[in-house]
Order: structure tokens, then sequence, then C-alpha cells
């Protein structure tokens, strides 16, 4: 009974969801194909084991995380792919054309950009980017404050919250 | 948060756009995770399918009776024969909806060395074979019912089978299938039967009462993960408990197995089972050397 109900919230969530975890996906994969595959498989990871989801209130930080870990193996992928095969560096670069000011988030690590997609785009909360990230707060915050200063956006330590 | 700056990229960031298809492939990732949570009847659709050189090519004599098939055997066996005697194939296609599948369905059946059929040891396996195609096709039929009109499902299934093991010990009969949504997904499922009794075994039949083959396996597999991981940083498994839940934690009694031509045992997970989809179907071979000592007789070399 009871898992049937944490499977139909985490069903709920992904359909809720499935377009910003995409938009999370691509930053990773950089391109439309693979990030696809992403939010799709991530979905069926999610629904297959949505039993082992002990609480309603985790489900969304778990489901990101899926996306985020699903996102790093495709990027693994990507690479073994490219070993063989030649790719061109300006496929990958096209993803950003029509993104200007996005094209600044790739001066960051993986790490960071996902701090401040998440932080300042999705506008979740610090703890929850910790939850999500298994890290602590102010770990969170040093990387955000890190990461700001890169992309020469002005903000004070206390500003960061 | 006054920053124009991170304004305007977040505006960016909102105007990504999301293709249409995206959403079709979402409600398919869902309803095949959720196929595959059912442990039941479905859940027995398995590991999926590279075919390894040394596996037996099977020719099969559809409506081949028994009697004939006994008499066509050169080499008398220790006690039961096993053979596919016979498949029905269950084909469907859906132009409209742009869904297909193709479930080729074996009958095997098991005789005595005089050719009579074992009915009970026959119907026994060709039970269990039935209603696992039969779990194949009901849910891509109730996949093809809940497409709506005007709608594409865009899903084809395919199942076919393949003799794994026929030595003087073992049959086992590996029906893999294959399901190709926006993605694919790969499943097996293997059968072994005893060829001195007739009987469909599972893997505690191999090794002694009481003895702990589930941790000794499970051990060699979690060994030859982290050993396979540094040797190619290129393969992956779960074994770090990065996501809740999917870390590898053990083998269990109704994994899939089939022994290979040197008489070890092979172990074989669906794809997304023990490693990421890109890793597809995993295999691996168990060194007798590690369950020496808890061996049945016959069975492993």
């Amino acid at each position: 009974m009871k898992k049937r109900g944490i499977a139909k919230a985490v069903e709920q969530e992904i359909l809720a969801s499935y377009e910003q975890l995409y938009r999370l996906a691509i930053t990773y994969v950089k391109n439309e194909q693979d990030a696809m595959d992403v939010v799709q498989e991530s979905a069926y990871k999610a629904m297959k084991n949505a039993g082992q989801v002990k609480e309603e209130t985790y489900i969304k930080t778990w489901l990101w995380r899926i996306v985020i870990n699903t996102s790093l193996d495709m990027c693994k992928k990507q690479k073994r792919i490219v070993s063989g095969v030649f790719i061109p560096e300006e496929a990958k670069e096209d993803v950003y054309k029509d993104w200007d000011m996005l094209a600044a988030l790739e001066e960051l690590e993986e790490r960071e950009r996902t701090i401040v997609i998440l932080k300042y785009f999705e506008e979740w909360k610090i703890d929850d980017i910790a939850d999500l990230l298994k890290e602590n707060p102010n770990t969170v915050k040093s990387i955000l404050y890190r990461s700001l200063k890169k992309l020469k956006i002005k903000m004070s330590r206390e500003e960061i919250a | 948060m006054n920053h124009e700056k991170i304004d305007r990229m977040k505006q960016e960031y909102e105007q990504i756009e999301v293709p249409e298809a995206l959403k079709t492939q979402v409600e398919a990732g869902i309803r095949k995770g959720k196929r595959d949570t059912q442990k039941g009847s479905i859940r027995f659709l398995k590991g999926a399918a590279t075919v390894a050189a040394a596996m037996v090519a099977l020719v099969i004599s559809v409506n081949v009776s028994p009697t004939i098939a006994h008499a066509m055997e050169e080499v008398p066996l220790l006690g039961a024969i096993v053979k596919v005697v016979n498949f029905s194939t269950y084909s469907d296609v859906q132009d409209d909806k742009n869904m297909e599948a193709n479930v080729d369905i074996p009958q095997v059946a098991v005789t005595n060395q005089d050719g009579e059929v074992l009915s009970d040891e026959t119907d026994e396996l060709n039970q269990e074979v039935k209603k696992y195609a039969g779990g194949i096709i009901k849910s891509y039929q109730s996949d093809v019912a809940s497409i709506e009109d005007g709608e594409n499902g865009n899903e084809a299934v395919n199942s076919s089978y393949q003799v794994v093991t026929d030595n003087d010990r073992l049959f086992a009969l590996r029906i893999d299938t294959s399901i190709v949504m926006a993605g694919s997904n790969q499943y097996t499922k293997i059968y072994n039967v005893d060829k001195k009794t007739g009987n469909t075994i599972t893997l505690n039949d191999l090794f002694q009462k009481d003895s702990d083959y589930l941790d000794r396996i499970s051990e060699e597999i979690e060994k030859q993960m982290k050993e396979n991981m540094e040797k190619d940083s290129n393969l992956q498994y779960f074994l770090d408990k990065d996501v809740d839940g999917y870390s590898f934690d053990g083998i269990k009694n109704d994994v899939n197995f089939y022994v290979n031509k040197e008489g070890e045992l092979t172990i074989v997970f669906d794809k997304y089972e023990v490693a990421p989809g890109y890793m597809g179907i995993v295999e691996f071979t168990i060194p007798t050397s590690v369950v020496s000592d808890i061996i049945k007789d016959g069975y492993l070399q």
C-alpha cells in the first residue's frame, strides 16, 4: 500500500519535472539526443527502484541525483565513443550557439555548474543542494562563492544563503 | 536577488528548448520501469543477450516427433535427452501505431534413453516457457492498448531462443528478448535442465545443501567488478553507494546462469541490473576453484 503510494509520487515527480531534468542533463552531455536518453533512463531507474525510497520528501533529491549520475555515465560513454570515432569540436560547442550568457557556465567545473544551476535557476535551498550532493552546506556555499567569482559576478559571502 | 547577470542567465536557461518527443520517451521509461518492478512473472524476463561464440547452434526440426528425434541421436546420454522439437511465433505489426512484436516460443521434449517422452518433465518446462513468453506478449499488448489514436508507440519487441549448454549433464535453453523503444532494453531468461533427471534446476541445485554458494559467487563477482574497473576506466558497475539502491549487494538464487563450454558457471545480469545502461548485458564467469569444495558432483568442471 505504502509502496504503491511512493511509486505514484515518483511518477508524478518525474512527469512534473522532466523538462527541468532535461535542462540539467544537457549542461552535462551537451547534446539533445544524449540528454533525452539520460532523462529516459533516469525515469526508468527511478520507477524501477521507487520501492527503495523511504519517504516522499526524499523523492525530489533522489530523482535529481539519479539524473546527475546518469549524466556522468553518459559522459563516460561519450568519451569511450569519441576515442574510436572522430567528432569535430564544433559539434560540441554548437549547443551554446543561442546562449550567449549560458556559455559562461563552461568556465565552471561540473560540480560548480550544477550548484549554480540549482541555486539560481531552479531556486533550491542550500540545504537541499547539500543533501543532493551529500555535502556539508558550508562546502556548498564556498563552492557557490568561488563559482560566482569565476563568472565575474560580484556577490558577498553574506548574500549567499 | 538583484543580480542582472544571473537573471539574464536564468532567462536563457529557461529558454533551453525541450524536444517534443521527450514526453513520449519519459512515459516509455516510466512504463518500462514499472514493468521491471513487478517482480512476479515479468521479473523473470532477465538480463540481456550477447551471443558467445562458443554457443551451440541449434537446428530446429519443426514438428519432428520425439521418437524420430531420438532416432537421430547418435550418442546415448546418461539419462534424459532434451531437445527443442518445435516452436511457435507470435507476430504482430501495427503500422499506424508503429508497434511491432516477434516472439518465438520454443517447445522442448524431454525423453528417456528409449525415446519415451517424460511427460511431467516436458510439461513442466514447456509451461514455464509459455508463461514467460505470455508475459512478454501481454505487456506488449498492454503497451499497444495504452497508445491513443494518432500517437506512435515506437516499440519493437523481439524474442528468440538458443541452447547455451548441452553437455553430458546439463541442457540450458536461453531466451533473449529485446525491447526497443526510444532507447533499448534487453532481457534474458535461461532454463537449465538436469539431464540425469530431466528436471529444471536452479542455481542452488548445483551446490551442496546449506553451502554458502551465494556469498562466494557474489564475492567473486564483486572482485571481478573491481578488477575490471581498475584495468579499464570505461567499465563501470554499480558498486559504490553513490545512488541509493543501485549498489550491487550480491546475487540471489533466481539469477540467470549457464554452464559454459569449459564447464564453468557463468552468471548473466540484465541491462541496468548491475551496471549503467551503456554496459549492456553483463556476464561473469566464476572460476570453478572458487566453489570446488561445495559443487555437487558432475555439474561444474
